[in-house]
């Protein structure tokens, strides 16, 4: 689905709302529910590209469009569908994309990670430059300084690990030099990045 | 000595405790805030101070809190042990630079951000048909043959299928005849090597690649031509190759 075909989100949901009035039946058989929740799952478990940025999952708009769903009772079956994959160890996530509002699932214990071993120190180093108090501009120049002129890795390598951080949604360029994307947010808390800028400040 | 007296020399000596009291805190504020800027310097320049050399330091300041008069003075104390604490780090990357290869000391740092991160879960999946949705899609239709005359005008009208399938299976003789043929057509000429492909059906390509693998034609390429020998001596020739992929066009008379 396009969705940048659509100019205002607002009126889009109104429209949905109106629409949705007279096809949505006022409860939902477990049948339906069961179907429901099996296409989800489908939907919000997949992986695809975005203007070049790797995304996760389902915008709101395209689940109300995909259902003909008004907001409230798809929050609402939303609710219900995240009881029902807790007990699978799975967690539904919403995140921000460009201001709007994303679903994905996530793990709640462990999952194997996409990154190799030197974008993940890549990506500690940029948690630790962002997450200092005092933090300046945190750009490439500065990232080299640390890694590259002490030798722990090759100029080439950061290049290459950079790229794909910002492909893999991790980081995204701003004017302020680099700024962290959706992806970090979800898989990173508040404490865990904490615990790593402790660990990465040696370096 | 009056009671008087007495009282006059204690306050004399107390104001003398206190005189002295307020220098030492004078002394030892000072003391902090030359340490705290010598730490600050050196963490700076990342120049690293000695364990005995810090420990001493520190071993200094001890009791300082006992002489601490503001929040300021304790403020500069605080900052002081976190200089204390930042050189202890500095002084351990510093021997952890020394000790490990960078590769390893790379491999520690990502294990930690590995570690803490619980990733988007997701399934990959590449799209495939199952083969049961095939079978599925194909209808079956039984065919009920009561006598053997029903029988043979079956196979007669299906004689094509039957045949066919007949064909793929070849005995030994017919493989012999085959490399007979396929010895006839080719042995002690120069052939181009697009023409191969008019000379050979499939099948006769097979075996003649069967039969170069087994050693029993040799093949030598010279620019564009073939040449096909049945003799075994290969002196003059330098590089062999024992596999031979033909690819003929399909000829009207496929089989034999």
């Amino acid at each position: 689905m396009d969705l940048d075909s659509f100019e205002g989100e607002d009126e889009e949901e109104s429209l949905i709302e109106s629409d949705a009035t007279s096809l949505l039946p006022p409860s939902i058989s477990d049948t339906e529910k069961g179907q429901l929740f099996k296409e989800l799952t489908t939907i919000l478990s997949r992986k695809w590209k975005k203007d070049k940025v790797t995304v996760f999952g389902c915008s709101e708009l395209d689940l109300l469009l995909a259902t003909r769903f008004d907001v409230a009772s798809l929050r609402e079956a939303l609710e219900e569908y995240k009881l029902f994959v807790k007990v699978i160890g799975l967690d539904l996530i919403e995140y921000d994309l460009d201001g709007e509002r994303w679903y994905c699932l996530k793990s709640s214990y462990y999952a194997p990670s996409e990154l190799q071993q030197h974008e993940l120190v890549l990506l500690g180093l940029i948690m630790s430059l962002l997450e200092e108090k005092d933090s300046k501009r945190v750009t490439t120049e500065v990232i080299k300084k640390k890694l590259v002129l002490s030798g722990k890795m090759k100029e080439y390598l950061v290049d290459l690990g950079l790229r794909k951080l910002v492909n893999l949604g991790y980081i995204q360029r701003k004017k302020h030099g680099w700024r962290y994307n959706y992806r970090t947010i979800i898989e990173y808390g508040v404490e865990e990045r904490k615990k790593i800028s402790e660990e990465f400040r040696t370096l | 000595m009056t009671d008087n007296n007495y009282i006059e020399t204690e306050t004399e000596a107390s104001s003398g405790y206190l005189e002295q009291a307020s220098e030492w805190s004078e002394n030892m504020f000072y003391l902090l805030f030359e340490l705290k800027k010598k730490y600050d310097r050196s963490l700076k320049n990342k120049q690293i101070v000695t364990v005995h050399e810090s420990e001493s330091d520190r071993g200094s300041v001890t009791d300082a809190y006992l002489y601490l008069q503001n929040e300021k003075e304790s403020l500069v104390d605080a900052a002081l042990y976190e200089g204390f604490i930042r050189m202890s780090e500095l002084r351990e990357k510093n021997l952890l630079d020394q000790m490990l290869h960078p590769d390893q000391r790379m491999e520690k740092l990502s294990e930690i951000v590995k570690k803490l991160s619980t990733p988007i879960t997701y399934f990959s999946r590449v799209e495939k048909f199952t083969t049961e949705e095939i079978v599925s899609s194909l209808e079956e239709q039984l065919i009920e043959l009561t006598s053997d005359q029903e029988i043979q005008d079956f196979i007669k009208k299906y004689q094509q299928f039957i045949s066919k399938l007949a064909n793929n299976f070849l005995s030994k003789v017919d493989i012999m005849n085959i490399e007979e043929q396929i010895k006839a057509k080719i042995i002690d000429k120069k052939i181009r090597r697009n023409e191969i492909n008019q000379i050979l059906t499939t099948v006769e390509a097979e075996i003649l690649s069967k039969m170069i693998s087994e050693k029993k034609i040799t093949a030598i390429q010279e620019d564009d031509f073939l040449t096909f020998t049945l003799k075994k001596n290969n002196d003059n020739v330098k590089g062999i190759s024992s596999s031979v992929l033909l690819s003929p066009k399909k000829h009207n008379s496929e089989g034999n």
